[in-house]
């Protein structure tokens, strides 16, 4: 047990974890809607945006959260504005904007600016240098996001499932969608920090693919995918301590593990059960159009 | 029934990235009717019922619902079942969830009201999937799919349900219980618009056709609007129609088909004139007009 216990004595790993679960909890959570919603990439786009908004930031003397915040929120706003034109899918619209926006970032530090630890530490996570104030910070966002998707629950669900239906039934799509573009850039800002804008993508997929291998239902999905993140984080840190490695790295690899066993888990039930479900009519119908 | 149209198309020019495809110069659906639109592919069907849903842009005139303009900033309460290859089957999501839905713009928390389940619980149990509430949507057959999502139009008891393409994909019986059931619904007062390519179940089943390419090509009855004249225009090709006892059936054209009827009728002819006449046995008979 002491093997558990010893690292908690020390105030910056008992913040590291506490910080990790929060935010393991928190990707975990929007990782549900992001997967379902196809824009796995947003992750990793809109981490680096908000990495090129926390150097111009940095640049003007400016409080980081608060630009980094609004640069990554315009960013999301910005996919949102070219994927509904529907001239291009969401993955492109997250490779033009996002990249863009980072590349600023890239322009400012090449002009000599020097900050390359913080550099560092942005790119692949810094869990043991978390503050307290990080920590409230945290939680503020993942309080206000629970909160809001727990209100509106049905109208992310049906936005999430088909968005120009949701319209047609009353649903205020823009609303929602803008909302989503601000929890999810609020996310990324403050998970950051631990994980780092290399490896936010993992932590913003992999947890909701582990819920997904384990069962059909939104709701569940939802709690497992939480679960999942949070398991995560707390595994993570306490690797990240004994290994001596990135904390990002050790938080995203654990979730990789549980992709691995619930890949596993969904091999045996399907085994178990005899095949695999026969496909719908339906889905018969659409491969064969496809093709 | 009210005087005023439950849905009125006035001159509208509907498309969608700046062009108009389908031009509908007047077009009015009653309160209570059940009007089926047909057309080949790519003919504005779709389009249609997407201009009266606010989804396809109005570039000229206006379509009204229960006589207020609709704009994409400004629907009416309607209930749509889109075409069903456009549903993301693999979304985890339950038929209880995905009838819940349309009633989503009105709740508020993760919960629903005891009314909202009492009537989305009846109104499974009268679709007879009451008993498929907790299965994942993909795990139903072709019709029960389209029953969920007549449940979720039906949810809010609108009006006005608009169906696209509902019986495409499913076998011959559950094409016929779906439109029973749509019929069922219609004599309950519910006005139905339903865009389709099965033109023979148009003919049994529904009072009241438009046939649309591009615009408005005829509109009425079955038996005064499924001839082969209009049929031809609207599908761009030749249509056998044949009428027997009361009742319109549009045969498909095997290749050969006609150019049979042709010869046969070419020979017919010219065995008059020649002064003889012999039975063909291996010919098929030209269709009934």
């Amino acid at each position: 047990m002491s093997f558990l216990t010893a690292p908690l004595q020390y105030e910056f790993f008992r913040n590291a974890l506490l910080a990790a679960v929060l935010i393991g909890s928190l990707t975990g959570f929007m990782a549900t809607f992001v997967v379902l919603r196809k824009m796995s990439y947003v992750g990793h786009g809109l981490s680096h945006a908000i990495l090129g908004g926390g150097v111009l930031g940095y640049v003007l003397g400016l409080n980081f959260y608060l630009i980094a915040g609004i640069w990554g929120f315009l960013a999301a706003l910005a996919i949102d504005a070219v994927a509904r034109t529907r001239r291009v899918g969401a993955d492109a619209a997250i490779g033009v904007v996002t990249t863009a926006a980072f590349a600023f970032g890239v322009l400012l530090i090449s002009r000599g600016h020097s900050f390359a630890r913080n550099f560092e530490a942005a790119l692949f996570g810094n869990v043991l240098g978390v503050t307290t104030g990080d920590i409230l910070m945290i939680a503020v966002v993942s309080v206000v996001v629970v909160t809001v998707t727990f209100l509106a629950y049905w109208q992310f669900l049906f936005v999430t499932f088909d968005a120009e239906v949701a319209s047609v039934y009353g649903v205020k799509t823009g609303v929602f969608n803008t909302l989503f573009s601000l929890m999810l850039a609020g996310s990324i800002l403050v998970s950051a920090q631990v994980v780092g804008v290399t490896l936010i993508a993992a932590a913003l997929v992999t947890p909701a693919v582990v819920a997904r291998f384990m069962t059909s239902s939104f709701r569940v999905m939802l709690a497992i995918s939480t679960l999942a993140g949070a398991l995560s984080g707390l595994l993570g840190v306490f690797a990240s301590y004994y290994v001596d490695a990135a904390s990002g790295a050790t938080i995203v690899l654990v979730g990789s593990s549980l992709f691995v066993l619930a890949l596993g888990y969904r091999y045996a039930r399907e085994r178990r059960s005899g095949q695999r479900a026969a496909p719908s009519p339906t889905e018969l119908d659409a491969a064969f159009k496809t093709e | 029934m009210s005087t005023t149209p439950l849905v009125e198309f006035r001159r509208a020019g509907i498309g969608y990235d700046g062009q108009s495809v389908l031009h509908v110069d007047s077009l009015r659906v009653n309160a209570g009717e059940f009007v089926g639109v047909v057309g080949p592919s790519g003919s504005g069907k779709t389009t249609l019922l997407r201009g009266l849903l606010g989804i396809a842009h109005v570039y000229q005139g206006e379509v009204l619902v229960d006589g207020r303009c609709v704009t994409p900033r400004s629907r009416v309460a309607v209930g749509y079942v889109p075409q069903i290859n456009t549903i993301d089957w693999m979304f985890p999501i339950t038929v209880e969830e995905a009838v819940l839905l349309g009633n989503a713009s009105n709740m508020w928390g993760p919960w629903m009201s005891r009314k909202v389940t009492e009537r989305e619980v009846a109104l499974l149990e009268r679709l007879g999937i009451a008993h498929l509430r907790h299965k994942h949507i993909r795990n139903l057959s072709g019709g029960q799919q389209q029953r969920v999502f007549i449940a979720r139009a039906l949810l809010r008891n609108p009006r006005l349900v608009v169906l696209d393409e509902p019986t495409s994909g499913v076998d011959i019986k559950t094409r016929d219980d779906i439109l029973h059931l749509l019929a069922e619904l219609n004599n309950d007062g519910t006005t139905i618009l339903m865009a389709t390519h099965e033109l023979n179940a148009v003919a049994a089943h529904l009072p009241r056709v438009v046939c649309i390419r591009g615009k408005v090509i005829a509109d009425g009855t079955p038996i005064d609007v499924f001839t082969e004249g209009v049929l031809s225009e609207t599908f761009g090709g030749q249509v056998v129609v044949v009428r027997d006892h009361g009742r319109v059936i549009v045969a498909e054209t095997p290749h050969g088909f006609r150019e049979t009827l042709d010869r046969h009728s070419h020979e017919h002819e010219h065995q008059h004139v020649d002064g003889h006449e012999h039975e063909h046995e291996d010919t098929e008979p030209e269709p009934r007009r």
